[in-house]
């Protein structure tokens, strides 16, 4: 069996690394929703880019919840390719 | 014109899980989308179980130890491809659950399988790659590429 530092050392190389790749893609689709969000609110009255950005945050929770699964695959996949090459 | 509470609809997507998982007999948007309504519900109940799925997965195809001379392209696209085929799964179950209720189980059956495969490999120290005539035919596609690129490469000089 593994020992226990091991096992942490390989437990946070691994939530580093999903962590970075979802915290990538959360910024990116909820600018890229941001920009939408804006364009759409163009021909509405009154709207502020403010109003705009809650929409988008009210939005995110459900975008986390489809990219979820993906960022860990990739996150995943650059984790054990790296410690592969590294030990 | 603004949607009024009163002629505001909620889809399926927009309901809150105890909704969908007990729907009120009055409700329209029940009543005509009853069976996307339990697609929902499960689509609900399964999705937080893909990260889980696909970690394991993941382990198991490129958990294992090779030297820096192996090549992991093979397990990387394994990988990829047995990710691809449960989320498919998934999204078959989800659509087609609308229609056939027991079709909403091959989510779940895929999952389960997916896991307890990939634990059960990653257990035994299993190093997953593919068939010899399809590595070989993979392999050389790619060095009839990469010597058609050096060619053309060299060409342009």
């Amino acid at each position: 069996m593994i020992g226990k530092r091991l096992g942490r050392y390989f437990g946070i190389q691994f939530l580093l690394a999903v962590g970075t790749v979802f915290a990538g893609a959360l910024v990116l689709i909820a600018m890229v929703d941001f920009i939408e969000m804006l364009r759409r609110a163009s021909g509405v009255r009154d709207v502020s880019p403010l109003f705009v950005v809650r929409i988008t945050a009210f939005r995110v929770p459900f975008i986390t919840e489809r990219i979820l699964p993906f960022a860990v695959m990739v996150g995943a996949m650059s984790c054990f390719l790296n410690l592969s090459r590294r030990l | 014109m603004a949607a009024t509470p009163q002629n505001l609809r909620y889809t399926t997507r927009e309901r809150y899980l105890w909704e969908l998982y007990h729907p009120d007999p009055n409700d329209p948007v029940m009543v005509e989308q009853a069976g996307q309504m339990r697609a929902e519900l499960h689509d609900r109940i399964t999705t937080p179980l893909y990260p889980l799925a696909f970690a394991v997965l993941t382990f198991a195809y490129l958990g294992a130890p090779r030297t820096t001379r192996q090549s992991r392209a093979m397990s990387l696209f394994g990988a990829i491809g047995a990710v691809a085929l449960l989320r498919g799964i998934g999204f078959v179950g989800t659509l087609g659950g609308a229609h056939t209720p027991a079709v909403l189980l091959t989510p779940y059956l895929g999952l389960t399988a997916a896991i307890a495969l990939g634990l059960w490999g990653i257990a035994r120290g299993v190093i997953i790659e593919p068939p010899a005539f399809i590595a070989d035919a993979i392999n050389s596609v790619s060095e009839r590429i990469s010597a058609r690129l050096a060619n053309s490469l060299g060409d342009g000089r």
